[in-house]
């Protein structure tokens, strides 16, 4: 009897004698309260139920990632409160994969420590006669005329050493050249006579020259001033460290991307590239800082069940070690080599493992060629998920 | 730098056309913030299904883009939303559910186990209306729509609409009621 005219009522249709009528019945009438009460009670539970229904975080971030479109802030500002953890995780990947190079950096240089010793001792037998000459040719070769060994017994003889353009920069020649040289030093006196052409003195062989003089032969300081003045050999320590340094440029073609190959296919091939610099540390070892931008499929389940898919350009950097292997002979002047990254992202970290040669084009310009294996780690509602893809790379190498 | 938040409806549908994805992206979020609470309500209750709520509202933004792409302007964009929602929503259920009639004296909840709060019992009761009683409830009670405008969105008289929305509120506190009644008793039982 009261329903419509308490619902006319909430609805604003009733006229002001109407609700004062309505208001003077209620207090005396139980089935007008208990109604009025009802329609009251329904429309404040509507008012919550209204509150408490907003579009999921997960719905909106499906929506956005069908649209390629980025999720808007307040999508992303739920989904990214986890954000600090995931620099820890970082962080914690980056120091994982710094010690790594440290450990061998500080394990050379304890064995080199080590040799040092050892040649020291040696040189004792194998003194260098004091009328060592080095003179300079017409074209600015560098020759040792005269290396003595006390030694009598041993048989005098004279070597002549030419290592051409092609062999200095070669580095695997080059340590057999050594090697040959150490042998002889080690066994018998002679006279060697080595011609070394200026232009073959590149930064990369440097510290093959540099361990030549300090560590096989002990040469005087009128050898070393000559060296100096002449240009022929660069021993400046710091220009050292630099000439250890190389600028490096990958770009990369997705072989593969999981867990969803499928949303990659908009990328190009341009998408994917990193751009760096490495530090030799040894004859084997190098370190390096790399920033560069991937893009990375994700693929998970939410909360409530709806299977969440996105492939952000992830903007990266980090630090990398790389490992050459130069004991393995190629053809075509190749090396292999083998590289570990450690890489941070805002969304979590990345772990990079990367394989593959490189080809020298010339002293200063080599090609690399590889092939990557990345995962990335990121967390959603305290859950770790990963999404691994991998790539084709090459890139160019410029070396100071 | 453009502030999106201060555009109108009709600015940011122009956006959606632009060249640049940037602007293209920032004008949908801000119609998307706008909107998809008003849209979601409406799928959620209307299908009381989340898997099939969370499939009809992605198309109906999907289509908006669509269409905006293809026509390129929209008058009254809150209107367009609404009726593209209503339309989805009876589509999925002409294509997916069978009809079923309202029996209230077979009312009750699947797992009777479970405590249900008054939430639960509001949304099973709008759930069990009529699609016609339960449009017109959700326009006018969870989308704030006045009389006008939902008989211009359901295409109806305004007494039509008045009289099924008051039919719609009547049929959910008789669901209410009969929930709670049927609480009552198995209180009683279990003490």
């Amino acid at each position: 009897m009261y329903q419509k005219f308490i619902h006319d009522y909430f609805e604003g249709n009733l006229s002001k004698e109407e609700v004062d009528f309505l208001f003077a019945q209620l207090p005396n009438d139980n089935d007008l309260k208990k109604e009025f009460e009802s329609q009251q009670d329904l429309l404040n539970l509507i008012k919550q139920d209204k509150i408490n229904t907003t579009t999921p975080v997960a719905l909106t971030a499906s929506l956005f990632s069908k649209l390629n479109y980025g999720i808007p802030f307040e999508g992303s500002k739920i989904l990214s409160k986890n954000k600090n953890y995931r620099w820890v995780y970082s962080a914690l990947l980056l120091l994982f994969v710094v010690t790594i190079p440290l450990t061998l950096y500080f394990t050379v240089n304890d064995s080199q420590l080590k040799n040092s010793t050892k040649s020291n001792n040696t040189t004792k037998t194998n003194q260098i006669n004091k009328n060592n000459n080095i003179s300079f040719i017409n074209n600015q070769n560098l020759t040792i005329n005269k290396i003595e060994n006390n030694d009598k017994d041993n048989s005098l003889y004279q070597q002549n050493l030419l290592l051409s353009d092609n062999d200095l920069y070669k580095k695997r020649n080059l340590s057999k050249n050594k090697k040959n040289f150490n042998d002889k030093l080690e066994n018998s006196s002679f006279l060697n006579i080595l011609e070394v052409n200026h232009s073959n003195f590149s930064s990369r062989n440097n510290e093959y020259i540099n361990n030549f003089f300090n560590n096989s032969i002990k040469m005087d300081n009128n050898i070393n001033s000559n060296i100096l003045e002449n240009n022929v050999l660069v021993l400046n320590n710091n220009l050292y460290k630099l000439k250890n340094l190389e600028i490096y440029f990958d770009f990369k073609n997705n072989l593969n991307n999981e867990p969803n190959i499928k949303l990659n296919n908009s990328s190009s091939n341009l998408t994917n590239l990193n751009l760096g610099f490495k530090y030799k540390l040894n004859e084997n070892s190098k370190v390096g800082f790399e920033i560069g931008q991937e893009n990375f499929t994700q693929n998970f389940r939410t909360f409530d069940g709806l299977i969440y898919q996105q492939s952000p350009n992830l903007l990266y950097l980090g630090l990398n070690y790389t490992y050459l292997a130069n004991f393995i002979e190629l053809p075509m002047d190749a090396i292999p080599y083998g590289q570990i990254s450690a890489l941070a992202t805002t969304i979590g970290p990345i772990l990079k493992i990367n394989s593959g040669i490189s080809l020298f084009a010339n002293n200063n310009l080599s090609i690399n060629l590889g092939i990557e294996y990345l995962s990335l780690y990121y967390n959603v509602n305290s859950n770790i998920y990963n999404s691994s893809k991998i790539n084709v790379t090459g890139g160019l190498v410029f070396k100071f | 730098m453009k502030d999106f938040s201060k555009m109108s409806d009709s600015e940011l549908t122009t956006f959606l056309k632009s060249e640049s994805k940037s602007s293209k992206e920032a004008a949908f979020a801000e119609i998307y913030n706008r909107y998809n609470n008003m849209v979601y309500n409406y799928c959620i209750k209307f299908l009381n299904n989340r898997n099939d709520a969370y499939d009809v509202f992605q198309d109906i933004f999907l289509n908006f883009i669509q269409y905006v792409n293809r026509e390129g302007s929209i008058n009254n964009l809150k209107h367009f939303l609404l009726k593209s929602s209503r339309n989805s929503c009876i589509n999925f259920i002409k294509k997916h559910k069978e009809k079923v009639e309202l029996d209230l004296d077979k009312i009750e909840f699947s797992n009777e186990e479970r405590e249900y709060d008054k939430l639960d019992k509001l949304r099973y009761a709008i759930s069990l209306l009529e699609p016609s009683l339960k449009e017109v409830t959700i326009l006018r009670y969870y989308e704030d729509l006045s009389y006008e405008e939902i008989a211009n969105l359901v295409n109806e008289s305004l007494g039509v609409v008045r009289n099924r929305i008051y039919r719609g509120k009547k049929r959910i506190i008789e669901i209410l009621e009969k929930l709670n009644k049927k609480n009552e008793k198995k209180i009683k039982i279990n003490k």
